[in-house]
């Protein structure tokens, strides 16, 4: 009997994928290949370790899929935190720190990253990007500041407050009462 | 746990992976014992993923996945020729009539004899395999035998037993005690090996919650590692997608 995967739900492809089925990885990276690799780039800013990336959370979800527990996070949450936790540790084993010079929450994109979903996913996901672009932009400018950093820079606290020259206190309060603001906005 | 021992300030700092070692190593400890801040800790995960699918568009090389690929479908190939034996296809319908046909035929026409039948089989099983062991011992085929199954949480009162002939190829699953589906679902048998599952049959029960299947298999049955029943659509599937109602 055969299976429609470019159809199935990304749940039905994790299962899929605890069997080594390699087409159900296909159509998972197919989905979220692009948005993975956007993430891990604009965290480390290097293309070659943006690769290394991608490929590491695509193998280790061939590896590992069934520890995902649907009952703790999507699978796109599952998937961009994996990502983001393998470059901010990619980033503080090799002491490095990308510019971002280039990019700021302005110009975070509401364009789809994967054109591997179903049309009605797709215009979900790019009416949550749209949501989450008006959020951002609603926060101050402190706060976006001290987010950036944390979110593309993977800085801790402390290498924030030295970088802005800022309390770590006053780094904290900021972080946390921007993502709470976010939060209430997002997920009233 | 009251409240003012959670750690709520630090979840959203926690989640993005910015907090020091020593900080993160202590809310990692909390969150292991307090499902309130688990809960807190989830929100800010899904916000943290909806920040991510902001970020602009930046388009991998296409040989990313193909390499991505070619290793995947490289280690299949290793693992398939390190575990090197051919895979069980679908069960054919039997076309030749034979005592196990029997069998299943009266377990079918008789739901009220059921209950006593399985157990007359499969003490007639077990001592056939005492016999052919004492016959035959060089000859004894790996897998005779009988494995049971049992229901989960929701299924606490069915009971399974897969009944395997003397040549281990073939058997029969009787089940008990299932609900009944609608005409829209059935059961599927799963004969599992090194992680992979082949059908073993898909099947419905009747009014009594009772079903005597034939299984066929290439491969021993007893050589399968696990045994499954799961809810499917109607005509079966061709992985697990529903829930489990019976294992080993």
């Amino acid at each position: 009997m055969s299976v429609d995967l470019a159809t199935s739900e990304d749940q039905v492809l994790l299962r899929r994928i605890t069997y080594q089925e390699a087409d159900a990885l296909s159509v998972l990276y197919d989905r979220y290949g692009r948005l993975l690799y956007s993430v891990a780039y604009h965290l480390v800013g290097d293309a070659h370790l943006a690769e290394e990336i991608t490929l590491d959370v695509f193998r280790r979800v061939w590896e590992k899929a069934g520890t995902y527990r649907a009952d703790r996070a999507s699978v796109r949450t599952w998937l961009t935190s994996m990502t983001r936790n393998r470059a901010i540790d990619m980033l503080r084993r090799e002491g490095v720190r990308p510019e971002h010079n280039s990019i700021r929450w302005a110009d975070l994109s509401v364009e789809p990253h994967a054109d591997g979903h179903s049309p009605e996913t797709a215009v979900s996901h790019q009416l949550q990007k749209q949501t989450v672009h008006n959020a951002l932009g609603q926060l101050p400018p402190e706060q976006q500041e001290v987010l950036f950093l944390a979110f593309f820079g993977g800085y801790s606290h402390s290498q924030i407050a030295d970088e802005l020259d800022l309390p770590v206190g006053t780094v904290k309060t900021r972080i946390r009462l921007g993502m709470q603001k976010l939060r209430h906005i997002l997920q009233p | 746990m009251n409240s003012e021992t959670h750690i709520t300030d630090e979840l959203a700092a926690y989640a993005l992976n910015i907090l020091d070692a020593e900080e993160a190593a202590t809310v990692a400890a909390h969150l292991e014992r307090c499902p309130v801040c688990q809960q807190e800790l989830q929100t800010y995960q899904e916000l943290i993923g909806l920040m991510a699918a902001t970020v602009p568009t930046v388009m991998p090389p296409a040989s990313l996945k193909q390499q991505l690929m070619h290793g995947i479908n490289q280690e299949k190939r290793e693992a398939t020729a390190v575990a090197s034996s051919p895979s069980p296809s679908l069960p054919p319908t039997p076309t030749q009539t034979s005592w196990w046909h029997i069998l299943r035929d009266w377990f079918q026409q008789r739901p009220i004899l059921q209950p006593v039948l399985l157990l007359l089989v499969a003490v007639l099983l077990v001592s056939n395999f005492q016999l052919r062991q004492r016959l035959a011992e060089a000859d004894r085929p790996a897998g005779f035998g009988t494995i049971t199954l049992s229901g989960s949480a929701e299924t606490a009162a069915a009971t399974g037993l897969i009944i395997i002939s003397g040549n281990g190829l073939q058997g029969t699953l009787v089940v008990q005690d299932l609900p009944m589906l609608p005409e829209s679902q059935a059961y599927q048998l799963w004969l599992i090996k090194d992680g992979h599952p082949t059908s073993g049959g898909v099947f419905n029960v009747n009014e009594n919650g009772y079903r005597a299947v034939w299984v066929v298999s290439e491969d021993p049955l007893a050589s399968y590692t696990s045994f499954d029943i799961t809810l499917e659509p109607a005509d079966g599937s061709a992985y697990p997608t529903g829930r489990t109602v019976l294992n080993d």
